[in-house]
Formats: C-alpha cells, sequence, structure tokens
C-alpha cells in the first residue's frame, strides 16, 4: 500500500499531502523535511524508485512538481508510478492542462481527485473515465448547492 | 470547474507574495486571529465556515501547526450542502490528532460523539455520494479510534452488499471493510459473512469492483484460509479472462495493457493463497495448474515483447513490467519445477538490457530474490548472463550498480569465483570512490568463502589491497592476517607475495601493514630467496612516510626482526633509540619499550615475548556485517524458503580455509591468556583498529542476533500453520448443512445416471454421469435461469472427514465462473473408486454464485457404490445358484445381508426390475421362475479389485409395498453396505 503521497515543488515546498498511515505531526514534518533533501536532488536519468528507511520511494517529476509515493516492500513500484501517471492524467483533464498553480489554487479539488483514485493507500479505481464521471457529478452537486444558498 | 472561494484565492496569492519568511509567519497569524475571530460569532454562514476552514488547510498544508478549527471542520461536515461536507470531511482526516498528538491535544469524546453524528448522519443517508463520503471518512478515522470498527462494520458490510447501491458505493465500503479488518482482525470472526460475501467480488462484472474486493480477500486468507478458498478458482478464472483471453471493459486498458492493476493484485492474492511451493500441488487442482500456467506464460512472454519494444511508450513499458514482475514473483512462488525457475531468471535476464533505467532496476531486485533463495540451478541460469550483470557495474545508475553488485557476489560459488572475482577487480580500479569499499568487501568475503586454490587466495586478496589498499576498512586485511597465521601451508606464499608488492614500490599503506606484519611473523620461511636484511630494507624504506599506527606497527615487527636476525641487531638498536625521541607518544614509549628488553640482553625474557602468534578462533568473518542488505535479504529468503542443498556440493563447497580454522580449534590456546605471552600481539592488537579479532561477545551477539530474528520468523510462520490447521479441522468437524432440496436430486441420480440435480428460479444443474469400469467421469451442467448474469460461480467438493481412500474425486474442469443470462457451462469430475464405502460417506458438492444476492448450494454427489457397478456376461440358473451357495460355504454370514424393505408406494416387479438393471446389476428372469421374485448379479468394480454381487427380491405377494432383500457379495461387509443402499433408495422414491 502507499503510506504517503506528497507533491513537492523544485525548491522543496509542499503543494499537497495525503497520509494513510497515522503519523504524528512532528512526524511528518520530519518526513517532508527528509524527502525535501533527497528527491529535488536527484538527476534526471536515475531510476524513479529509492530505498527509504524500511519503505520505497517512487517518485516522478512533471514540470516543476515532484509527485513522491512512499509505498510498502510488497508493492509494486512500477504500478505506483502509474498511479501517478493516472492521478497526474485525470487532473490535467479536470483542471485542462494543469500547473502547479492550478494545484495551489485549487489544492482541495486536487484532494478529491486524489480521494477518488486512491482510499486508504490503496487504489480503488483505475478507470480514467469512471473518475472523470464521478468528479463531473460532484461539481454538479456542488454547482447545485451553490443555487440553493 | 467550481467557482473558486475569493478570499481564499487573496489569501493564498497574499503568502505567494510573501517575500520573506517573517511576511508569510505574520500574514498567517493575521489570518488565524481572523478566522478565530469570525468562529465565535454565532451566525456564520455555511460558506463562511467552508472558506476559513479551506484557509485552515492550506495554512496546515505549509506546515503551520493548528490549535483551533476541529469543531468547526465537524461542524462543517454535518451540513446538508455537499462542498461544504466534503470540505469538512477533508479537514477533519488532516487535523485529526490521535494518542501520539502532544499531551492534552488528543481528540476528546465529545469531539469523537460529535464525529460519530456526522457520520451516523451520512451512512444512513439515501444520497450514495453522502454514503461515499461516510465511507472514505471513517478509513481517515478509524486509525486513530479503533471503537469505530464495532460501531460501523455492520453498517459498510451492508453497504458493500446492498442491491441499492451501485459499485463505486461497494468497492469504497469494501475496501473501508479491509482497513476495518486491519485495525480490528476481529470484526471477521464477529461476522464471519464478510468472507462469503466477498468472495465472489472477485469474479464481478465491474472490474473496479473487483479492485476493490481484493486487499480485503488478501488480508481474510490470514484470517481464515479455508472460507477463502474458493477464490482460487474465481481469481484464476479472472485472469485468464484478461490475459488469455483478452476479454477486458472499455476504459480498463492502460497504455495497451488489460487492467494491469486488477492483474498484479489477483497475482498477489494467488500468492497468498497458496502459501509456498511445496503445498501449491495439493492446493491447485490439475485444471486449475493448467490453467494458471497459459497465463503466466501469456503474461510473461506479452509482457517481454511490450518491454523490449523501443516504439512502445515509458508508460506502456511500465505496466507491462509490473505485469511480468508479477506474473515472474508468482511463478517463482508456485511452481516447483527447476526449469521454470531457469525461465524466470532468463526473461529476467532480458530484461537487464531493457532502455528503461525502471526495468533495469525492478529486474536486478527480483534477480536478487531469486538469487538469494540458493538454489543451484537458477543461479546457474542468472550466471549465465554474467557479462550481462557485470555491464550494469558500469551503469550511469548509482542505486543499478550497487544491485548488480550485490547479484554478483549472491551468484559467486567456488566453480567462478575466479572469473567473478577477476571482474570485480577490474571493476575495483574503475569503480568511484562510495563503492570501491563495497566492493573491496564482498571480494574479500567470497575469496576467503568460495577459494579452492590457496594460492590463488593469497594473490587476490593482495591485488585487492594493491588496488584499493586506501579504501577498505582494515577488517579486510586483519581478516587476511587471521588467515595467513592459521594456514601453515600458504605463509611461505603470503611472505612471497609481500615482497613483491613491496619491491613493487607503488602499495597503499594498508599493504604495508599486512606486510610488515606477515614477513616478521613468518620472514623466516622465505629466508632462501630473500634474507631478513632485504626484508627489513623493504619495510624500513618506506617507515618514515608512513603514518603513526603503522609505524607503531612497524617497530613491533623490527622487534620481531631484532629476535630473528643477529646481523640486523645494531640497527635496530639504533632505529629504536632514535624514536625514543619521536614526536609521537605512541612511538615514543613503543621505542622506550622495545630498547628496555633489547638491552636486558636476555634470550630468555626475549623467546617469552616473541611467541608464535596462536591460531585465531574466529570463524565468523567480521567482514560479513559489513554486507548491508544482501545478507539481510539472504536471511529472509532463506527462511521463508529453506532449500535443501546438496550434502555432496556443500561438501566440494566447503573452503579450504573453513575447515582449516575448524581443525585449528583444537590446539587453539584460549585467546585471552595466549595474549598475556605474545605482548608484540596485543601490542598490534592494541594499535591496529579495530583489533583482529574483533571481541569476542560482541561477535557472538551478532551471530545470536542474527539467529534470533531467524527463530521469531520461524515461530511466527509456525503459528500461521498452526492456525491454519486448526481452520481445517474447525472444517472438518463442522459437517456442511445440505441444502432444503437436496434429496430431490440426489434420489433422482441415485436411480438413473442423468438427469436434473438441482433447479431452482435462478439456476439448473443437469448431472451426466459416465460409468467406465472403477472411474465414474460426472458433468454437471449449470444453466443459468434468472434474468442477469450470474457471477463468481464455483463448485467445491467436499469430502467428508471419514473418508480415506476409499474414493479420490479429481477436478477435471471448473465451471466458468460467469454465466451469462440463457448461458451455460459445465464442471467436469472425475471419481476414482479405489475400496467399498457406505452412502453416507458420498463427498458433497458446495455451489456458490452472485446472482442478486449470494446463493449457497450444498448437495450430496449421488456416487454411491452402486455406481461402480457393471453387468458381467448373464448367468445361467445353474451357475448363480452354485455360486449363491459358494458365497455361504465360505465367508458364512458375513457374506450376506437380509432386509425386509417397506416401500412408501405400492410397486410391481417390473418396475423393481427396472430399478435393479439401473442401478447397474442385470436382471436374471431365467434364475427365479415365481412372478414375485428377482434374481439379479453385477460386478464393482473398483481400482483394486472386483467383487461380485448376487441379488435376490422378493415382493409379497399380499401386500406390494413390502420387498424381502437378500444379497450375497464376494467379499465381507460389502452385501450389508448394498442392502443399506439399496434400501435407502428404494424407500425414497
Amino acid at each position: 500500500m502507499i503510506n504517503y503521497l506528497i507533491l513537492l515543488s523544485r525548491q522543496g515546498k509542499v503543494r499537497l499531502c495525503k497520509w494513510y498511515i497515522p503519523l504524528s505531526q512532528k512526524e511528518k514534518q520530519l518526513v517532508i523535511k527528509e524527502l525535501t533533501a533527497i528527491i529535488p536532488l536527484r538527476k534526471p536519468k536515475m531510476c524513479n524508485v529509492i530505498e527509504y528507511k524500511d519503505s520505497k520511494l517512487v517518485y516522478k517529476r512533471y514540470a516543476s512538481l515532484f509527485f513522491v509515493a512512499s509505498i510498502d516492500t510488497e508493492e509494486n513500484e512500477l504500478l505506483t508510478l502509474e498511479v501517478i501517471q493516472r492521478y497526474v492524467e485525470i487532473m490535467d483533464k479536470i483542471y485542462g492542462n494543469v500547473c502547479e498553480l492550478d494545484i495551489i489554487f485549487n489544492f482541495e479539488l486536487a484532494y478529491h481527485i486524489l480521494d477518488e483514485l486512491i482510499i486508504d493507500g490503496i487504489m480503488q479505481e483505475s478507470s480514467v473515465s469512471e473518475i472523470l464521471k464521478r468528479i463531473n457529478y460532484q461539481e454538479q452537486m456542488e454547482h447545485n448547492d451553490g443555487l440553493q444558498t | 470547474m467550481a467557482p473558486q472561494m475569493k478570499g481564499l484565492v487573496q489569501f493564498i496569492t497574499d503568502i505567494r507574495n510573501a517575500k520573506e519568511v517573517d511576511d508569510e509567519q505574520k500574514r498567517i497569524q493575521t489570518e488565524l486571529v481572523h478566522i478565530q475571530k469570525q468562529f465565535q460569532q454565532s451566525n456564520l454562514s455555511g460558506y463562511h465556515r467552508k472558506k476559513y476552514i479551506c484557509k485552515l488547510l492550506y495554512i496546515y498544508l505549509l506546515g503551520h501547526p493548528l490549535d483551533f478549527g476541529f469543531n468547526e471542520a465537524i461542524e462543517l461536515a454535518k451540513s446538508i450542502n455537499y462542498s461544504e461536507k466534503t470540505i469538512g470531511y477533508l479537514a477533519l482526516a488532516a487535523f485529526i490528532k490521535g494518542k501520539q498528538g502532544r499531551n492534552g491535544d488528543e481528540t476528546s469524546d465529545s469531539q469523537w460523539q460529535s464525529i460519530c453524528e456526522a457520520l451516523d448522519i451520512d451512512f444512513s443517508s439515501p444520497n450514495a455520494e453522502h454514503v461515499c463520503l461516510a465511507l472514505s471518512s471513517v478509513v481517515d478515522l478509524c486509525d486513530y479510534r479503533e471503537s469505530l470498527v464495532k460501531r460501523y462494520e455492520t453498517r459498510v458490510f451492508g453497504a458493500m452488499v446492498s442491491p441499492e447501491f451501485d459499485f463505486t458505493v461497494k468497492k469504497k465500503a469494501a475496501l473501508t471493510m479491509y482497513k476495518f479488518v486491519r485495525v480490528d482482525s476481529d470484526a471477521v470472526s464477529r461476522h464471519p459473512e464478510i468472507i462469503s460475501r466477498a468472495v465472489p467480488l472477485i469474479n464481478s462484472e465491474s472490474l473496479s469492483l473487483v479492485l476493490g474486493a481484493i486487499p480485503l480477500l488478501e488480508v481474510c486468507t490470514r484470517l481464515d484460509y479455508k472460507a477463502c478458498e474458493p477464490c482460487i478458482t474465481l481469481a484464476i478464472n479472472k485472469l485468464y479472462e484478461l490475459i488469455v483471453e483478452k476479454k477486458c471493459p472499455e476504459g480498463y486498458h492502460f497504455h495497451g495493457t488489460a487492467a494491469p492493476w486488477v492483474v498484479v493484485k489477483l497475482f498477489r492474492l494467488l500468492e497468498a493463497l497458496v502459501p509456498d511451493a511445496s503445498s501449491s500441488k495439493d492446493i491447485l487442482d490439475k485444471p486449475n495448474m493448467n490453467r494458471l500456467d497459459e497465463i503466466l506464460k501469456v503474461a510473461v512472454s506479452s509482457s517481454i515483447e511490450c518491454s523490449s519494444d523501443p516504439d512502445s511508450s515509458v508508460e506502456a513499458r511500465n505496466v507491462s513490467g509490473s505485469v511480468l514482475f508479477g506474473a515472474l514473483s508468482l511463478s517463482a512462488h508456485i511452481i516447483i519445477e527447476e526449469e521454470q525457475e531457469v525461465v524466470a531468471a532468463d526473461s529476467l535476464c532480458v530484461l537487464l538490457k531493457s532502455p528503461d533505467i525502471n526495468t533495469r532496476y525492478l529486474s536486478l531486485g527480483t534477480l536478487l530474490q531469486i538469487a538469494a533463495r540458493n538454489d543451484k540451478s537458477s543461479v546457474a541460469a542468472i550466471y549465465k548472463h554474467f557479462s550481462l550483470v557485470s555491464l550494469l557495474l558500469r551503469d550511469r545508475d548509482v542505486s543499478i550498480r550497487r544491485r548488480a553488485l550485490d547479484l554478483v557476489y549472491m551468484v559467486c560459488n567456488s566453480n567462478n569465483i575466479e572469473k567473478i572475482c577477476s571482474e570485480l577487480l577490474k571493476y575495483l580500479a574503475i569503480a568511484e570512490f562510495s563503492m570501491k569499499s563495497e566492493v573491496a568487501v564482498k571480494v574479500a568475503i567470497l575469496a576467503e568463502n568460495f577459494a579452492t586454490d590457496a594460492t590463488w587466495f593469497v594473490v587476490t586478496i593482495a591485488k585487492l589491497l594493491a588496488l584499493a589498499g586506501n579504501y577498505v576498512e582494515d577488517d579486510v586485511w586483519c581478516r587476511m592476517a587471521q588467515i595467513i597465521v592459521n594456514n601453515d601451508q600458504i605463509q611461505p606464499t603470503a611472505c612471497r607475495t609481500m615482497v613483491r608488492y613491496l619491491k613493487g614500490g607503488q602499495y597503499p599503506e594498508s599493504m604495508l601493514r599486512l606486510g610488515s606484519f606477515v614477513l616478521s611473523e613468518f620472514g623466516q620461511l622465505i629466508e632462501d630467496v630473500t634474507p631478513l636484511t632485504e626484508q627489513f630494507s623493504l619495510l624500513y624504506v618506506r617507515y618514515p612516510q608512513s603514518s603513526v599506527l603503522t609505524r607503531a606497527m612497524l617497530l613491533s615487527a623490527f622487534f620481531k626482526y631484532y629476535f630473528k636476525c643477529e646481523k640486523l641487531r645494531p640497527q635496530l638498536k639504533k632505529v629504536f633509540e632514535e624514536e625514543t625521541n619521536s614526536f609521537s607518544s605512541e612511538i615514543q614509549q613503543r621505542a622506550l619499550e622495545y630498547l628496555a628488553l633489547v638491552e636486558m640482553n636476555d634470550p630468555a625474557v626475549l623467546k617469552l615475548i616473541v611467541v608464535d602468534m596462536p591460531p585465531f578462533a574466529s570463524k565468523v568473518s567480521p567482514l560479513i556485517s559489513r554486507l548491508g542488505t544482501v545478507e539481510a535479504l539472504k536471511q529472509t529468503f532463506k527462511l521463508a524458503e529453506p532449500t535443501e542443498r546438496n550434502p555432496e556440493l556443500e561438501e566440494q563447497e566447503t573452503p579450504v580455509f573453513e575447515k582449516l580454522l575448524a581443525t585449528s580449534e583444537a590446539k587453539l590456546i584460549d585467546l585471552d591468556s595466549g595474549r598475556i605471552g605474545t605482548t608484540i600481539a596485543t601490542g598490534m592488537a592494541a594499535v591496529s583498529r579495530p583489533a583482529p579479532p574483533p571481541p569476542r561477545n560482541k561477535r557472538r551477539a551478532t551471530v545470536n542476533s542474527l539467529s534470533d530474528t531467524g527463530t521469531l520468523s520461524a515461530t511466527s510462520t509456525g503459528s500461521n500453520d498452526n492456525s491454519r490447521r486448526s481452520s481445517v479441522s474447525l472444517l472438518h468437524y463442522h459437517e456442511p448443512v445440505l441444502s432444503p432440496t437436496w434429496k430431490e436430486g440426489y434420489y433422482r441420480l441415485c436411480r438413473f445416471d442423468q438427469g436434473i440435480f438441482f433447479e431452482n428460479s435462478l439456476i439448473r444443474i443437469v448431472y451426466r454421469l459416465k460409468r467406465d469400469r472403477s472411474t465414474l467421469h460426472i458433468s454437471l451442467n449449470y444453466t443459468n435461469k434468472s434474468p442477469s448474469t450470474i457471477t463468481g460461480l464455483t463448485g467445491k467438493v467436499i469430502l467428508p472427514k471419514q473418508i480415506g481412500s476409499e474414493y479420490v474425486v479429481n477436478v477435471v474442469k471448473h465451471p466458468d465462473s460467469t454465466i451469462p443470462e440463457k448461458s451455460r457451462t459445465n464442471q467436469l469430475l472425475d471419481v476414482m473408486i479405489r475400496s467399498m464405502y457406505r452412502d453416507a460417506s458420498v463427498p458433497i458438492i458446495h455451489i456458490s454464485f452472485m446472482s442478486g444476492g449470494l446463493s449457497n448450494i450444498k448437495l450430496k454427489l449421488p456416487i454411491i457404490l452402486f455406481k461402480g457397478m457393471c453387468r458381467g456376461a448373464p448367468l445361467s440358473k445353474e451357475v448363480f445358484l452354485n455360486r449363491w451357495t459358494q458365497i455361504v460355504q465360505t465367508l458364512g454370514s458375513k457374506g450376506e445381508a437380509q432386509r425386509m424393505i417397506k416401500l412408501t408406494k405400492p410397486t410391481t416387479t417390473v418396475a423393481l426390475g427396472r430399478l435393479i438393471t439401473l442401478i447397474g446389476f442385470d436382471n436374471l428372469p431365467q434364475v427365479d421362475a415365481n412372478p414375485y421374485n428377482i434374481a439379479a448379479a453385477g460386478i464393482l468394480n473398483a481400482k483394486t479389485q472386483n467383487f461380485g454381487c448376487l441379488m435376490r427380491l422378493e415382493l409379497s405377494p399380499n401386500d406390494n409395498t413390502l420387498v424381502g432383500l437378500t444379497i450375497r457379495c464376494t467379499t465381507e461387509g460389502l452385501s450389508d453396505i448394498f442392502a443399506e443402499s439399496l434400501s435407502d433408495v428404494l424407500t425414497n422414491e
């Protein structure tokens, strides 16, 4: 399973983080600090998997953002990489050519999409169209909320 | 996209515009104060509350701690407005604090109460989206409060199986249940139906639901193996559909691969269901094994095709690679044939050439796992590709170089040691600084473990020191010194090698240290070639440029030369005298002490001090502890997969030195007392850090801790086995309850060999039996009568506990898991009758499927012993009567059984005669002329032996429901069984 997913900017700023294992605020900050010291320094030609403590880090860079997922030793690395890819593909479709700023200003939407893709560190839906359908439906619901109030 | 909140956008912009950390801090502080003030207002609108919570979320995301807002987040989650609700739950998950929070900061009981109120409302909401929110939220929260599991397990289970919800809710519920089971595994024992309802989900039409159900089943496999066993067939069928038949719904293809996530997870589920290779033959029956074999072959070949296709995209290569690794891992797990393992190793080695860096990295990882099992053939298979692996030692990525090095280390044995070491030494020359020490340690250990030729060993280690002396730990040359001390026959070679290197001039200091020790200890052995004086000058020439540590060692060496060579004495005395003025206190001290000893000029004392080095006792190389990951990997895999090593091979592989170390133990002087005698040796040990050999206790501690972890995991697997065994026995004691309508089909098919076995509004099962001497071929034909597709169909044969080897049931073909509307599928079974058994011992077939709800049908298979009967050659009256009396003459009353059978319906002799023929007897009207009597004969074919059976039936002329039965058989006990069986069939019309 995925332990946590963190979106880091090239400067090491957190743009999004979702924790699937219970950690205290202190431990979370420590992880983030260590990741910002490792990930942005990786060279483009290096492989996307690093062993980190007793877990594995799978990361991929998209433009200015690093998507970093920590997975347990049993999880398949390549598939995790493709979970990240799916996440980006879906955001791209919903935001329309997604960029770092979109995620910053609309972070709650990025969370919603993530929650439809992953639950409890486990991929819950692999069909892009299914997720798009759901996000659109939810937006419709939110829109209706707006009309009511 | 939804309209954005202006205040939030402004706030984020402000923060982004902040130039200094202080500015950002200030902006956040003002905002926090503002929000806190706003929250105190009683008439705050939902929209505003949402906006402020969003701001708090953003602040939290930036890494600032929050002291308030949790109650407002709960409030927001209770809103009827969907967008407010989602933000509320999002904030709850982010802000929740567990026991590990700061003191007094834990989420309070009243807050939990409030959270539960929100969840209660949403769980009972008719709106599926609200239920979804509650499900994802409870997953995030239950880590922090276990009691949520008990509170919501029934509701979550309800959502998982309810026909009202679509697959979106169901899959979320299944994943929530997975989380629940992990948090509190008692959930399954409280609701055993969780497993039985989850099993058929594997075969659901919606791949999303399949994906959601797999993790739950995987965890349940560990809790109740037997209940999850039907998953094997279902999972194999689903994989067959996806991989071999290539049936995958639109939208689930990912860069050309069908549902990679589902496939990989199903592979893993199967790994969990088949604990290890040794049990795979028992767990996977033939048809399943064949199908799985086909699945894996297709998966591997198509993945390799895609991975090695230069035109495919990175994503395509990644997903096909992940399927490949999943398939290889599964096949390595279940398949016992060594060939398969070799095929797996071969295909992985092909991937080492892949242009994709991740593929190379992961292939190496899987190869390491295979190599760690340490079975001969797969290691040999990897070694075939040695040139490829050694090429990866020069890969661009350091993590790949590391793994390649580990793999080279793992495939080394006494046959290839020389080649591997020479390759590694070549690599050592070009390896970057950080790798040199790792390479050196590995070469040293390999050389020690597998060396077959002592000279080669000495030469190799010397070469290693010459190449990497400055990068290797002192352990390496210390270990070498120990081995030389313990092995008389290599001492001269070692001395000669040292001289050669010292003469060469260019050598690192560690070489000088080893040289000083070896030559001063054993230099006299090569005196005839290189006189002691020459040896001394070789050492002395580098003395002034050496470090303090080396000089200290050299001084000790010189002292030994003083003892050994009179010619050198004046020169050596001068050296000691000079060094008494050394800047280094260590050197000064030594020089003073040695000088004092020299000036005493007492040969007895000198001799006492410079005794021979006693043999070293440490059989375990201290270098092992520096191996790191490789050794850990080996440990884990060896425990998981204990491979019997060929003792012959072991013998052959035992390195020369190990044996010698073992034998020298006998003459070993206790090391501690030995030290008193050898000041020199202690002196050296004290100076050279870390001292050879390392403190005994410490070493023992590491060895112990290793074996501790060993036993730990061993016991844990042991207890697993126990739990599994107990669950097995539980099932056996627990006779399955038959479906209420079982009798109709059972007795019909006791009489006839084909007909309707079971029928209800959803399904019809037609049974056909073909007798083939002792083997019964059974076909069960399932027809879907329901208005929808049947999914998750399994037909599992359960043997009663009292059955031993009386008969054997083999599944020839499993039914398809899915039957579309109005279609059918069939299941084929072979039963082989080996000896006699009673009707009560026939197996039960458990048929389970989903059609709307879950259906479980349990029926007795009508394979009563009569089904093994065949008609012999027609008997004449004389022969019949002759045998009839013969049986009683030989067996007495044990050969005969008699019954009076009271039928429920009137019958006729003709009807009885027809029945007798149907069950397999030959009706012999010529034997008995009485129209109310029937005589019949038949042969029972068992695997080992055939038995003859004769029967007389007498219908009472006055009461056409009363039948007298006499059976005589050629073996004891059989007539009883037949009499009982026939009266059972006759009375259950």
